[in-house]
């Protein structure tokens, strides 16, 4: 049994470079497919070799699984790395992975397929024992049966695609008429945007927090609980900060969490790194939500919390190395907190920004990770998903991990877009965030915290003197030499 | 160098007296210069307003850089001319600085008189044209006038003709030029603005043209309107005859900063330059040491020591020759010899002064004149002595040198003392005057005794009689009223001998503006040694 | 030079900005003076006005300026009243034929509202096809020419209303 030998990472941007790190770590040359606007990148410049894949609109050159395929074939490479998104929960992908001798990082496509069906993860978890809220059993027929299944069950309700995730296709109900009316829409969003219209509904908790319990499966039957992240601050459904441990959970309901998201993993043959994530009540009831079987954008909180890096585990465990580490090995050392750099307008509703980074400086410093995959000088272009970097500060206390991620933030400087980071550093600093109310309705609660803090005069000046003084409009050659200097407005 | 040490007491009588008449003095100009450029009637000011129009004050502010030092030559010219209806000559010339050159502005006030050149604007634009020429300074003209006083044509005509030749002698020299069509441009008035490198005219007020439409009229019987026959759009986009139309002043204004912005900017001369320093006396005890009598003398070590850089100064031959003194010194940072009178001037005097203009010319260093001078000693002792040749020697050397020349009248500057210290005709880059000075041919008094000696020699001759008490007086009272009169620097700044009057505190910041425009010349030093002379 | 400045789409403010040599600059805001200065530091900028200084950091992008300043980034846009969007308010109400040359195209008619750089007619001259556009914002008062038509240079292609017409008569 042993590492990989070479391994090509099918995707792009900050978790290429996440991987990159770790495979030099490990003395495994690393292989990047690029789509040409990314030529001068920092991944396909990190990577030991770079290759060009094609396509148009760009994004469909990193979902094509027969060219990584090819790439990684030409190249020498004996796995590959899907990364999140694209093509990491492509369970045909995996299988041609598989079928063209190549060792795919990552779950057997048996089981991403089983829990990308929703309706079939969520009996595969109530058999497992992992607490689901009631719902129909499968996927509605009609506007009919769904208020019949909404009445039988309870408003409100959720209606959600079988397929579905990042909030398309979601909808919620707080009655019989809203209920038809969401299944339409609901299904016709799903449609849209999966090509399955298949959906099905279950209670839906008001404010609800999001937490997810990591999981690490070796090809020896191991299977290990990693602890839990706390993704309740989301916006457009998507999660923006993350944190490990979540405030809300006790010793006591991260043990029984653990065993359930174990239990669940186990019974579909889970390997590799995987997350089950649950909905929780104020009183830390949790119900299955849905299993991402990848590694996760967030999962750099628990690697600082527990020491573990989940991507060198990958590899072993796609090398065939048992885990070498048991459940009672696993601490929660520390507390650790990420944000998510986007380029986005906040103010007007969180809209993808565009523009060029030409001026890019992370933090450094004790408590401080920067996970990112830009250049000074690069272009945040519509092609792509807009998220510039990942900004983790950590400590031992959720305060010290808070004062660090701020400092963080303040010193993170992306200049020729707009970015959220003092979206981000006003959620921190916002009394419910450091007394740990967090739930997914907290920026519809806190809205404040999408407004910028308008600059006082004192601060105007100092900026308008500055850009005047830096402006190439304000010709530079227009200075007034000695002895007019000193002269200044004299006219007698 | 060395700090000057100064003996003035303000605690004296004297001190104080001498504060007072000239605190008066400064606080009249002031007044002069403020009535000649604002006092205008309301009707005037509305009759602008009504044509969309800036005063010529506004129209200054819009083009100067803002912040940036503005030095107006001969604000009060035709002070005491053409009973007082055209103050400034309406017309405002400056050196001024835009989009960071420095320019020679000439800006036409139409305020009064539709701008009409009388006599005197012609002479003030001439001037300015000159100094343009001789410190290539790149001119902004910004054309308001309804052309030549024509009353007064005869005295306008053949000068007039000349700021035409200046314009096409500043072309060929390389310095740009710069019209803002503000209004009519005339006859030969059309050529002010088409002579120019670029011109900007503003629609519906700026217009070219040789004849207006009454004229046409008259001459062919063709009905043209004015906006058709020389107006903006017409020139810039059929006739070429200018570069850019506009649609108000503001815009005209700021067209003239970027197009200003666009041209090469000069290598200054390089002169020895430290940094600015302050004076360490105060100027302001300017006004305590000067004398109210014309007649008194004073120490011009003094008047140095409130005018360069931190009162140092090394004064060259200081045993010699005392009457001149001479030596180096910083204005501004820019390093200066300066020539200032102690007294009448004697042979030594001059001799000295010749010597150290041989130095500064051969070193490249700009020479600075205060005036306090009523002539040339003389006497049998001095003729002997060749007074009058060493006085053609300091006239022969000081028209000659290449370095940029500045004359300060700070006190008296008559005869031929003023020649020798590069009075009007002899050059000076710039000549400014202190309100308390006189200059004339001689002083009132010597020339009432002159005349009047002249006046009893005659009748002896003629009728031998002795002249009566009566005709004695009449002879004095009239001679002493001409020589007050027109050695008077209000008269000397109407009629244009200067090219200002300033407030004797003011001299620092005036000499340095003046400096640094001359700066904008190169000189073509001639060969040769300096002589012990 | 003076232009204006507006921060993060905030209102526009007149600044004027004169350099003094290699040391400070004076500023004016909204017409009161300061006395300010931009320095690198340590990769970044001090900006210092008046007597407060603050670390910044800062790029150029065109006209916008960003600035990364107590914690969070600015966006401050520098535009120059003087420059006009494009339109000149007084294009003559006539567009003239700039060379002889035949009409291949008609794009206007009579009545039509038409925006400055609109094509207006395509004519061919010496085998070049040029288009013929709105100097201004207008209303078509006639298309001299047709299809096919011929014409010499400083011919009358289209004429728009008057602005007078179009505002009503001005004194």
């Amino acid at each position: 049994m042993t590492l990989p030998g070479k391994v090509l990472i099918a995707n792009r941007g900050e978790v290429t470079v996440r991987i990159i790190r770790t495979l030099r770590e490990l003395g495994i040359p690393s292989v990047v497919a690029y789509h040409a606007m990314e030529r001068h990148g920092l991944a396909a410049r990190e990577a030991d070799k770079a290759v060009e894949v094609f396509g148009e609109p760009p994004v469909s050159a990193y979902l094509n699984g027969e060219a990584m395929i090819e790439a990684a074939l030409r190249t020498g490479a004996d796995a590959i790395h899907p990364g999140f998104g694209f093509l990491a929960e492509n369970a045909d992908f995996a299988r041609a992975v598989g079928d063209a001798g190549i060792t795919f990082i990552g779950p057997p496509p048996s089981a991403i397929r089983a829990m990308g069906d929703k309706i079939e993860a969520k009996r595969l978890a109530q058999a497992a024992g992992v607490p689901t809220l009631p719902g129909s059993k499968h996927a509605l027929s009609d506007a009919e049966e769904a208020v019949a299944e909404g009445e039988r069950i309870g408003y409100p309700v959720l209606l959600k695609a079988s397929a579905g995730g990042g909030g398309k296709g979601m909808r919620i109900a707080h009655d019989s008429d809203g209920c038809r009316d969401a299944f339409v829409r609901a299904s016709q969003e799903a449609k849209a945007a999966f090509g399955d219209g298949r959906v099905f509904l279950e209670r839906y908790i008001e404010k609800p927090r999001h937490i997810e319990v990591q999981v690490l499966a070796d090809t020896h039957g191991t299977v290990l609980a990693l602890g839990e992240r706390e993704c309740s601050i989301q916006r457009r459904y998507q999660k923006v900060v993350e944190e490990a441990p979540s405030p809300l959970i006790t010793p006591e309901v991260r043990v029984a969490m653990g065993d359930r998201a174990v239990a669940l993993a186990r019974s579909v043959g889970y390997v590799s790194a995987g997350t089950v994530e649950m909905v929780a009540d104020r009183e830390a009831n949790f119900y299955f939500l849905e299993m991402n079987t990848r590694l996760q954008v967030e999962h750099p909180v628990t690697e600082l919390v527990t020491g573990i890096d989940i991507v060198a585990e990958q590899l072993r465990i796609a090398g065939g190395e048992p885990l070498g580490f048991g459940q009672d090995d696993i601490r929660i050392g520390c507390h650790a907190i990420e944000c998510r750099i986007y380029a986005e307008d906040v103010e007007a509703g969180f809209i993808p920004a565009t523009g060029r980074l030409n001026l890019v400086r992370f933090p450094s410093g004790a408590g401080v990770r920067v996970d990112h995959g830009v250049r000074e000088g690069e272009a945040v272009t519509a092609a792509f998903d807009p998220m510039v970097a990942k900004v983790i500060g950590y400590g031992t206390t959720r305060a010290d991990a808070i004062e660090s991620t701020r400092r963080a933030l303040s010193e993170t400087v992306l200049l020729g877009t707009v970015t959220n980071t003092s979206f981000l550093e006003r959620v921190l600093a916002h009394p419910a965030f450091a007394a740990g109310e967090i739930d997914t309705a907290f920026l519809d609660d806190h809205p404040e915290v999408c407004e910028h803090r308008p600059a006082t005069e004192e601060q105007q000046r100092l900026l308008i003197a500055a850009a005047a003084l830096a402006s190439p409009r304000y010709e530079r050659r227009h200075t007034l030499a000695e002895p007019l200097a000193s002269l200044g407005e004299w006219r007698p | 160098m060395r700090r000057i040490a100064s003996r003035i007491d303000t605690s004296t009588d004297a001190y104080r007296r001498n504060r007072e008449t000239n605190l008066a003095l400064a606080a009249d100009l002031r007044e002069k210069i403020h009535t000649a450029r604002y006092d205008r009637p309301a009707r005037a000011l509305a009759r602008l307003a009504e044509r969309n129009k800036l005063t010529v004050r506004r129209r200054l502010e819009l083009l100067l850089d803002p912040g940036s030092p503005f030095l107006e030559l001969s604000p009060l010219a035709a002070m005491h001319a053409y009973g007082g209806e055209a103050p400034q000559a309406l017309i405002v010339t400056g050196i001024g600085v835009v989009s960071g050159r420095e320019v020679m502005i000439t800006a036409g006030d139409s305020s009064l008189k539709g701008g009409s050149w009388y006599p005197l604007s012609t002479k003030k634009i001439v001037r300015a044209q000159e100094i343009a020429l001789a410190n290539h300074l790149p001119v902004v003209n910004l054309v308001d006038s309804g052309g030549a006083y024509l009353p007064l044509g005869d005295e306008i005509y053949a000068l007039g003709g000349y700021t035409y030749r200046a314009q096409c002698l500043m072309s060929g020299a390389g310095i740009p030029q710069l019209a803002l069509v503000l209004g009519p441009s005339t006859a030969g008035g059309a050529y002010l603005p088409t002579l120019c490198d670029q011109s900007i005219m503003v629609r519906g007020t700026g217009f070219v043209f040789l004849g207006g439409p009454p004229l046409v009229k008259a001459a062919t019987g063709e009905d043209v309107s004015a906006d058709e026959l020389g107006g903006a759009d017409m020139h810039t986009s059929v006739s070429g005859t200018a570069d850019y139309a506009v649609d108000d002043e503001e815009e005209g204004l700021e067209l003239c900063r970027e197009i200003v912005g666009t041209w090469t900017r000069p290598s200054k001369l390089a002169i020895d330059r430290r940094d600015p320093e302050p004076p360490y006396y105060d100027p302001d005890e300017l006004y305590g040491i000067i004398p109210g009598d014309i007649k008194k003398q004073f120490d011009m070590r003094e008047v140095i020591a409130r005018i360069v850089d931190g009162s140092l100064f090394l004064e060259f031959k200081p045993a010699y020759g005392e009457t001149m003194v001479t030596g180096w010194a910083y204005l501004q940072g820019m390093k200066v010899g300066i020539l200032g009178n102690n007294g009448v001037l004697f042979s030594e005097a001059a001799n000295k002064a010749t010597q150290f203009m041989q130095l500064c010319d051969r070193d490249g260093t700009p020479l600075i004149f205060l005036h306090n001078i009523t002539g040339f000693m003389v006497g049998r002792e001095y003729e002997r002595g060749g007074i009058t040749k060493d006085g053609a020697k300091m006239l022969m050397v000081q028209a000659n040198v290449t370095v940029p020349k500045f004359s300060v009248y700070v006190h008296a500057s008559q005869g031929a003392g003023n020649y020798a210290m590069t009075g009007p005709a002899w050059d000076p880059r710039f000549l400014f005057a202190w309100p308390n000075s006189r200059s004339s041919i001689m002083g009132a008094e010597q020339a009432v005794k002159t005349l009047s000696e002249v006046r009893v020699a005659n009748l002896r001759r003629e009728q031998g009689r002795e002249a009566t008490e009566a005709e004695l007086t009449q002879i004095h009272e009239d001679v002493w009223e001409y020589y007050e009169r027109t050695s008077h620097p209000y008269h000397l700044t109407s009629e244009l001998r200067d090219d200002g009057l300033i407030d004797p505190v003011e001299t620092r910041n005036t000499l340095a503006m003046a400096l640094s425009a001359s700066l904008n010349a190169p000189i073509q030093r001639t060969p040769g040694g300096v002589l012990r002379i | 030079m003076s232009l204006q400045i507006s921060l993060d789409e905030g209102p526009a403010r007149d600044v004027a900005l004169t350099r003094l040599g290699a040391g400070p600059a004076r500023l004016w805001i909204d017409g009161r003076e300061y006395v300010g200065q931009l320095l690198p530091v340590g990769g970044g900028f001090e900006i210092q006005l008046d007597d407060r200084t603050e670390r910044i950091w800062l790029v150029v992008d065109r006209d916008t300026v960003f600035i990364h300043a107590f914690g969070r980034v600015w966006q401050a846009q520098v535009t120059d009243p003087s420059e006009r969007s494009g339109a000149d308010a007084h294009a003559a109400d006539v567009i003239t034929a700039p060379m002889p040359g035949m009409v291949i195209s008609v794009a206007a008619s009579v009545g039509e509202p038409v925006a400055v750089g609109q094509v207006l007619l395509v004519i061919e001259s010496m085998k070049m096809q040029s288009e013929i556009v709105a100097g201004r914002d207008g209303v078509i008062e006639r298309v001299h020419l047709r299809v096919g038509d011929t014409f010499d240079r400083g011919a009358w292609l289209v004429q728009l209303q008057s602005l007078e017409a179009d505002q009503g008569a001005q004194p």
